[in-house]
């Protein structure tokens, strides 16, 4: 069993989507989000996550002497990792199949998988 | 970014025992919380508040997946909604000194659980629903406003539950936003003097939410249920207020209660909608029937015999029979003859016709029909020309009454009464 790090991000597609929103629509779409995390934890694959707060977070740079702090992130600025989740899968085909499930794509969200290296 | 952090403690796992969602809790909470918001802020600020709990709901989407829903999820709204509207506040000039006053009272309120500022809450709400349905907005904006406002329904489900366009919608709320403003409407409760009379019209508005929901008119049918539910919560509310609880009160909501029965029943499996005759009164649910007899026994005070009470008088006849021969028909017709005293209108007319038609058959439901008063008016209406054709049936003249329903479909109606008249109009094409 491997680990997979699911990255959510959010896109301004989603942002407006949320906006637009009704609030009994709000919360069908966290109920979404609720029913596939409770999937995976009936398996046990459900291995942790986060949200991280809705700020640009700073980047450090190795500068001359000291290191450059800047606020970051300032590569992508329009679409910003709003979590992550962390899940145990046999394969990446089957990490990926666990997060077509996830509503954040019905969303109009992002996300991005990555193996957890374990030695 | 606002750091007040309602969330119990940094506790990733919390998602293990999460207190699940109560249905439609952010429809219902959207209204508490924006009377509550537009109480501190003022109801001109309504456009703020509306935002600040929207933002607080999309926080919470954004948010919860992953922490899982917080202890008091409703608290957790009220005290995001709260810094949001106060940093909006925060960047206006003007605002620095009503910051103090604004910003101490939260907190107690917010620590407190939920059912301390329950009545506070209430009360905010009550007061809503009066600035909503305030005479000085027209009455189709009044309704549309009340739904947005109070109810927590987005203009797209407005939109369609009415099968109205959402921009059509939208200017309506426009407008009785602007209505509030211009007339300096304040979220407060009318004073007792005129309390009962703007009364009369929140009823109104709420008998006219849920009689959107249940007739059976093309458009959204879940929204459309939601919307019964809704009036059905808000007259409720009312009940449960001294200062609302008036025997008209009592009396729409036995209505809206005995009315809502039949929901089941009213339709077959295909969705088809199906006669009184043709129901199936088991199907009824007897819980709701049980409640709005409780309530019209509980309206039965006083010497004001409103519009409701009759309403709800001939849904209790209807309920209370094992089928519509049992049905008491004389005691109907004395309540569609005093409704006509008290608001005539072309289909209290039709259904008075009918009661006379049960108690002295057809001809002369057909001879009574004839003598209704502005034939001509109502020469488009497809309810004539479908009652009219119901009483030929029933006479056993198929083709006149083929024609009457060939001229009610054509009249135009909604698709599932159509339906219903075209199954009627096959009838009696093959009888004549």
């Amino acid at each position: 069993m491997s680990q997979f790090m699911l990255i959510l991000y959010d896109t301004p597609e989603m942002g407006q989507k949320f906006q637009s929103f009704s609030p009994e629509e709000m919360q069908a779409a966290i109920g979404k989000y609720f029913a596939w995390a409770e999937q995976l934890k009936s398996q046990g694959i459900h291995k942790g996550g986060n949200k991280l707060k809705d700020e640009p977070g700073k980047v450090m740079l190795s500068g001359g002497k000291k290191p450059e702090v800047v606020d970051g992130p300032y590569l992508e600025t329009k679409e910003l990792v709003g979590g992550y989740f962390l899940i145990e899968a046999d394969s990446y085909d089957a990490a990926i199949k666990i997060c077509a499930d996830c509503p954040q794509l019905e969303f109009g969200g992002k996300m991005e998988v990555r193996e957890v290296d374990m030695f | 970014m606002n750091s007040a952090n309602p969330h119990s403690g940094q506790d990733t796992a919390a998602t293990q025992s999460v207190p699940r969602l109560v249905e439609h809790l952010f429809r219902h909470e959207s209204g508490r919380l924006v009377a509550n918001l537009a109480r501190t802020i003022g109801l001109s600020r309504l456009d703020l508040a509306e935002e600040a709990v929207q933002d607080a709901m999309i926080q919470a989407l954004r948010r919860w997946p992953f922490h899982g829903v917080p202890q008091n999820p409703a608290a957790w709204l009220a005290q995001v909604a709260r810094n949001r509207a106060i940093d909006v506040l925060r960047r206006k000039a003007n605002f620095e000194q009503k910051k103090e006053e604004f910003a101490h009272p939260l907190r107690p309120e917010i620590a407190q659980p939920a059912e301390v500022c329950e009545d506070a809450l209430a009360d905010d709400q009550l007061a809503m629903i009066f600035a909503c349905c305030h005479p000085q907005i027209p009455r189709d904006a009044q309704v549309a406003l009340t739904l947005k406002t109070v109810g927590g329904f987005s203009v797209d489900e407005i939109a369609r539950a009415f099968f109205a366009a959402p921009t059509a919608i939208a200017q309506r709320l426009v407008r009785a936003k602007r209505r509030i403003k211009e007339n300096g409407i304040a979220l407060v409760l009318p004073d007792a003097d005129e309390r009962s009379a703007r009364l009369d019209t929140v009823l109104r508005v709420l008998y006219l939410v849920f009689n959107e929901g249940y007739t059976a008119h093309a458009g959204d049918r879940l929204i459309r249920r939601d919307l019964c539910a809704e009036a059905i919560r808000l007259v409720s509310l009312l009940s449960t207020r001294k200062e609302t609880n008036e025997p008209k009160t009592q009396a729409l909501l036995a209505l809206l209660l005995l009315q809502a029965s039949r929901f089941p029943g009213r339709e077959d499996e295909s969705g088809e909608l199906l006669l009184l005759d043709d129901q199936d009164r088991q199907r009824w649910d007897q819980e709701l029937i049980r409640r709005g007899m409780f309530h019209l026994a509980e309206s039965a005070t006083g010497d004001e015999l409103s519009e409701y009470h009759l309403q709800a008088g001939l849904a209790s006849l209807h309920v209370s029979a094992a089928s519509v021969a049992e049905v008491d028909w004389r005691t109907v017709l004395w309540h569609y003859d005093r409704l006509m005293e008290i608001s005539p209108s072309p289909v209290v007319a039709l259904n008075r016709v009918v009661a006379i038609s049960m108690i002295d058959g057809p001809a002369a439901g057909l001879t009574a029909l004839e003598e209704m008063p502005h034939q001509e008016a109502l020469r488009d209406y497809y309810l004539l020309a479908s009652t009219k054709g119901d009483l030929l049936r029933r006479l056993g003249r198929a083709k006149e009454a083929a024609s009457e329903f060939q001229r009610a479909i054509d009249a135009g109606c909604s698709e599932p009464e159509i339906r219903f008249l075209q199954r009627r109009l096959a009838e009696c094409q093959q009888a004549s």
